[in-house]
């Protein structure tokens, strides 16, 4: 973990970053009122996950999947031709915000009916374990999929198969806006559940990019090794609402306060890293954050142009 | 050539497919019987599964996506319902909903259909819910050879498809024809040659249509059989091969599940959107608009009959003939054991 990757991580989740703050201001602006699932604030763990991982190793999402998509080094003008429903799209604007795809980058695409991704990635994990490849197949879930009979069932079926799977939850404790403790019993214990079918198991701060990072590359060494599935439990908090461009904390249903999304900003503590860690100046890194944001801007407005200039 | 009854030749057919294809897989609930010797003979190709009918389609559609062709063993339709958003959310929509260039040819075959006491929960067809759905080939084998014609042409399919397999046909029989040929990839055939009546019909309901032909035939009456045995392609089914049908003056539709909003009910609904000349007579027979009852006397009052077509057929004609009892309690409840061989020189392409 060298300087150049710490920055190369950081251009990534800002890149991210932008690109979500530009769809929800285009939503907003165009009074668009269709699905728009924003990952923003969540940006450490689809980075810290993606640079853990070969291209070979392949992804597959959900429905919040813009920012694994560029994590993975997917094609980014795809992605806005996709989300602006335009047939330049990695989908060829068939799919839209929910479906994302890029194969050459393994990124094997998204599906927004909670819990369906994890079987499908369980085949795509045993495609790679039939074809002997020494890679892994990771899945992105929210807390809420994790609720879903089809999770259980993976578990069970990717253990019983040994089959190379990384299932990664994004935990923000609510499903929707409805409260963890309103939907698991009292002595709910993911930890005993996951362990009780056999993969490997662990919880992180699902803000902190390096913690993320190192964790995936130990977790992936063993499930290769011992031919067992893996659980990443992130514990995450996003930006923006459910669905739509509305910032997250409006909607006055979480305990978080604005001002715990700038303490939690998982950004601001990969800034603090690398500052201190290779002490490069504050200044510096704001202006790496805001260059990338510029670039994001204009590959934006440029994409935007096109798709006006087309119809 | 060998004569095979309508099991055997769907092992046989699968049996084929994994020797011939590595890529093709079997996956599913009991698939390792060592009666059946798919797992021994090929021990790479064939997955038992737990009971977990949702996580096993979702592997299927994940693994299709890789270059598998996952062969998915659903031991009943209300089984299967359990992985619908697999069979319809994910591998119906899959190549269309990430940009055409992302074949997901997985196939589901599913059992269904009657057998006596099996009650209401397991006797369903559900067929128009497959039927409705964008992205599906429907395949619904009436005979042991186009059991086998279909999975041999499911594993060469790179869209995903269905399999509804009617149990009521497993100990039907054929001499089972290994090689394809025109004849053998028809949407629907015909049987006979009667240019006036047809009755139209879907998997099992061929076994009491063919019966009731035959007898008719005793009485001077002849009768075309229309067996409609596979749904594919984007336009399931073309204004031309309607317009065929509309040529035909008296058209009974048999069912053996209620008929209203079933697969029959959406051809004879396709068939007055045709304008042409004449106008054709409709019929329909099919069981009442309920579930079917576990009770053996209820289910032979429940199922309409080779009998039943008689006498509709009989009514029409305005003659009134006492007709006999041909078949036993096999034929109702069981299994019927017909030969189709009986029929194949009267069987033709129909479109």
């Amino acid at each position: 973990m060298n300087k150049d990757f710490f920055i190369k991580s950081l251009k990534t989740m800002s890149q991210i970053r932008a690109i979500e703050n530009l769809f929800a201001e285009h939503f907003k602006k165009n009074k668009n009122s269709s699905f728009l699932h924003l990952s923003a604030g969540q940006e450490a763990s689809a980075v810290g996950v993606c640079a853990a991982l070969k291209n070979k190793d392949l992804v597959f999402g959900n429905h919040r999947s813009h920012g694994h998509y560029v994590a993975k080094g997917s094609n980014i003008f795809k992605m806005i031709y996709e989300v602006l429903g335009d047939t330049r799209g990695c989908c060829k604007g068939n799919g839209g915000s929910m479906h994302m795809l890029d194969k050459k980058k393994g990124f094997m695409g998204t599906t927004p009916i909670l819990g369906s991704a994890a079987p499908i990635a369980a085949g795509i994990a045993m495609s790679q374990k039939i074809k002997k490849k020494n890679f892994i197949t990771v899945v992105f879930l929210g807390d809420g999929a994790a609720e879903e009979g089809s999770f259980y069932e993976t578990l069970n079926i990717a253990s019983l198969y040994k089959l190379p799977l990384l299932i990664v939850i994004e935990d923000n404790n609510y499903s929707v806006e409805v409260p963890s403790f309103l939907r698991k019993a009292k002595n709910y214990n993911l930890k005993k559940i996951v362990e009780g079918f056999s993969p490997y198991y662990k919880k992180v701060n699902g803000q902190d990019f390096v913690k993320i990072y190192s964790n995936v590359k130990k977790l992936k060494k063993l499930i290769l090794k011992n031919n067992k599935p893996g659980i990443l439990h992130l514990k995450v908090l996003r930006t923006y609402a459910h669905s739509g461009f509305n910032i997250d904390t409006q909607n006055k249903y979480r305990q978080e306060s604005v001002k715990d999304h700038k303490i939690y900003d998982p950004i601001l503590i990969l800034k603090k890293i690398i500052n201190r860690k290779f002490r490069i100046n504050t200044l510096k890194i704001e202006q790496i954050i805001s260059n990338e944001k510029k670039i994001m801007k204009k590959i934006f407005f440029k994409t935007l142009q096109k798709i006006k200039d087309k119809n | 050539m060998q004569n095979k009854n309508f099991i055997e030749s769907i092992k046989s057919a699968q049996h084929d497919c994994l020797r011939k294809n590595k890529k093709f897989c079997i996956i599913g609930i009991e698939t390792s019987y060592e009666k059946i010797g798919f797992k021994k003979n090929f021990p790479k190709q064939v997955f038992e599964m737990p009971v977990s009918e949702l996580a096993l389609s979702g592997l299927a559609v994940g693994l299709a996506s890789q270059g598998f062709k996952p062969f998915v063993h659903h031991g009943r339709v209300e089984f299967s319902m359990l992985a619908f958003d697999h069979i319809f959310t994910q591998a119906s929509k899959w190549n269309f909903m990430f940009g055409g260039d992302y074949p997901c040819p997985v196939s589901f075959k599913i059992s269904l259909g009657r057998r006596q006491g099996d009650g209401p929960q397991h006797t369903e067809g559900y067929h128009s819910i497959f039927l409705q759905s964008n992205g599906l080939d429907i395949f619904i084998p009436s005979t042991p050879q186009e059991a086998y014609d279909h999975i041999s042409i499911i594993n060469k399919l790179d869209r995903p498809s269905v399999l509804l397999e009617h149990r009521r046909l497993y100990l039907t029989t054929q001499t089972i024809k290994k090689k394809n040929n025109e004849k053998n990839n028809a949407k629907a055939y015909v049987y006979g040659e009667s240019k006036k009546k047809l009755i139209i019909t879907y998997g099992d309901g061929l076994i009491d249509c063919l019966l009731a032909k035959n007898i008719l035939k005793e009485y001077g009456i002849e009768i075309s059989v229309l067996s409609i045995s596979k749904f594919v392609g984007e336009n399931k089914i073309s204004n031309t091969d309607l317009s065929k049908i509309l040529n035909y003056k008296d058209i009974i539709f048999f069912d053996t599940r209620p008929f209203m909003f079933g697969p029959l009910n959406s051809i004879l609904g396709l068939l007055n959107t045709i304008k042409q000349k004449g106008k054709s007579n409709f019929y329909t027979i099919s069981p009442e608009n309920k579930s079917c009852p576990a009770s053996h006397n209820e289910m032979k009052k429940y199922y309409p009959t080779y009998n039943t077509i008689i006498k509709r057929v009989l009514k029409s004609e305005r003659k009134k003939i006492k007709v006999k009892n041909i078949t036993n309690n096999d034929y109702l409840y069981n299994f019927p054991k017909l030969n189709f061989d009986d029929f194949e020189s009267i069987k033709k392409k129909f479109y």
